[in-house]
């Protein structure tokens, strides 16, 4: 090839051209750009769509209520509420969990301790029942 | 522009670049190769929190079934079959951070120990399995040969055992002594199949661990993470939405009976907590005393605590005090142990029963040997037998 000659690439590439966008795109792009006000129907589905998790929420709630005894007399009542208790205290691998175990017989410490080995890393479990702390291993260190 | 000159300006062009990227890397080229060494050393940089290579450990356990949750709790005498090999495979990886670990200088497991009673300590659960499957592996490698591998498999989990009551917290210390007693089982019946320089260099590491937990230690802890804040928190008790006895219920792990005994009130609460404080303030001076005495003592001491309704609050340091105790003679044990088969019984002179002082008994058996000491536990003495193996 000469220094004349054009390369076949050059001229192949000179001859791409980009292809129009389709109506459908342009319908689309102009869907979006539209405020909102020119889609009255989502704002109403987005609303609707809270008030209905807003009920939820509020009904989950009040069958979740605490159902005490009311005649138990509070000396503790609270001045401000915090909405729920500490998830720790709920788990039987808080420090009060083994404390108590510790307290019964270090056996019970190890059964508890064994009650809760080689599970999957997550939230954990509720405490363990009697029945599975009552297999105590009788050798406490092991 | 033909063809030629655009091919020629490129060439120059891309020569240029090779030229401009060799000079920016030559001072990375002249550097040599990391070698394998090197780069275990940039992964075991000492100065960081071992805690994290320890969860990244927990995170790599593996989830046995029934065949090797049976295997592992039977570690100690267990068949090491293809089961056992399959379940070690497994977890090669865990291991693996449990050495790393090992060479961290520090550990911090980043507890919230704000939360009193109800702190968590998942670590504990964690680590207990992590040092059963260390031991596993340590038994099968002691019996076939790879003694040096093995040795780095007990000081790791020592060294883990220390790292779990390092923060003082009675209950870490309850299973430091249990995850140390692991990996004494572990080496102590194969400890006459180590080589000399192997058992050198256990000798070495032993000298080495890292501080575990105190019972001196355990005993500030409780107070004042304990009780001390518990009696706190009642002087405003409305940091919480629960009803008060449901409260001190879930936190101290009472049933709302022993808080109703109490009083079921704030201040008839406090007044039962703070009565535990003289007891609480006693206790380190009963352990200045020796064993026997110092078990009475805090008996004694203990039992001032038992018309209370909220004694919970009061741990039972008596009984934590003999496995404390224990724990400390079975690792003396063990360093002597060490130190005899690299020179003999005489060694045996150079270690004294931690607890009283008093020197330590060597009692030749047929196939190892017996060292004996003063301490008890459980009303028996402390001893450590090496030797008996089952091939």
């Amino acid at each position: 090839m000469t220094n004349d000659e054009r390369d076949p690439v050059e001229v192949e590439l000179e001859a791409l051209r980009p292809i129009a966008p389709s109506s459908e795109l342009y319908r689309r792009i102009g869907d979006a750009l539209a405020p909102a006000s020119a889609r009255p129907w989502r704002t109403t589905l987005a609303i609707a769509a809270i008030t209905a998790a807003a009920a939820c929420v509020a009904l989950v709630t009040w069958l979740a209520r605490p159902r005490d005894n009311p005649t138990v007399s509070n000396e503790f009542a609270t001045t401000t509420t915090v909405p729920a208790p500490l998830a720790v205290a709920q788990s039987a691998t808080a420090l009060r969990d083994y404390r108590q175990a510790l307290a019964e017989s270090p056996a019970r410490l190890e059964a508890l301790l064994d009650a809760q080995s080689y599970r999957p890393m997550g939230p954990p479990d509720p405490a363990p029942p009697a029945a599975s702390l009552a297999r105590i291993n009788q050798n406490w260190i092991q | 522009m033909n063809r030629t000159n655009r091919l020629g300006r490129s060439r120059a062009s891309i020569a240029a670049a090779i030229m401009f990227a060799s000079a920016a890397l030559a001072p990375i080229r002249a550097q040599p190769a990391p070698t394998p060494a090197a780069a275990a050393s940039v992964t075991d940089a000492t100065d960081r929190n071992a805690a994290l290579q320890y969860w990244q450990a927990f995170a790599e356990l593996p989830v046995p079934d029934d065949a090797q949750r049976k295997l592992i709790s039977t570690w100690e005498t267990a068949p090491l079959d293809a089961t056992a090999d399959k379940l070690l495979q497994s977890a090669a990886d865990a291991l693996k951070q449990l050495h790393r670990g090992s060479a961290c200088d520090r550990c911090d497991w980043g507890l919230n120990k704000q939360d009193s009673f109800a702190m968590r300590l998942p670590h504990l659960v964690k680590a207990r399995d992590l040092a059963r499957l260390a031991c596993l592996r340590a038994r099968q490698r002691l019996t076939t040969g790879q003694t040096a591998a093995a040795v780095e498999d007990i000081a790791d989990t020592l060294v883990l055992a220390r790292r779990t009551g390092a923060d003082d917290i009675l209950i870490g210390i309850m299973v430091q002594a249990s995850i140390e007693r692991m990996a004494i089982n572990a080496v102590a019946p194969h400890l006459q199949t180590v080589s000399k320089d192997d058992l050198a260099h256990l000798s070495d590491r032993l000298t080495k661990l890292p501080p575990g937990g105190t019972l001196e230690g355990s005993i500030v802890w409780e107070r004042e993470y304990g009780l001390m804040s518990l009696i706190a928190r009642l002087q405003d008790p409305k940091s919480d939405g629960r009803r008060g006895e449901q409260w001190l219920a879930d936190t101290l792990g009472l049933p709302p009976a022993a808080i109703k005994a109490a009083g079921a009130t704030p201040q008839t609460v406090a007044a039962r907590l703070n009565a535990l404080r003289p007891i609480y303030d006693a206790f380190p001076e009963a352990l200045k005393l020796p064993q026997p005495q110092a078990h009475a003592r805090m008996l004694e001491l203990q039992r001032q605590s038992d018309d209370n309704p909220l004694k919970i609050a009061l741990p039972d340091f008596t009984r934590a005090y003999d496995h404390y105790a224990a724990m400390q003679t079975r690792l003396t044990l063990l360093r002597a142990a060490v130190a005899i088969e690299l020179a003999g019984p005489q060694r045996l002179k150079d270690f004294t029963d931690p607890y009283s002082g008093q020197a330590l008994e060597y009692k030749p058996r047929p196939t190892g040997f017996l060292i004996l000491s003063k301490v008890t536990e459980e009303g028996q003495p402390v001893t450590l037998t090496i030797g008996s193996a089952d091939k």
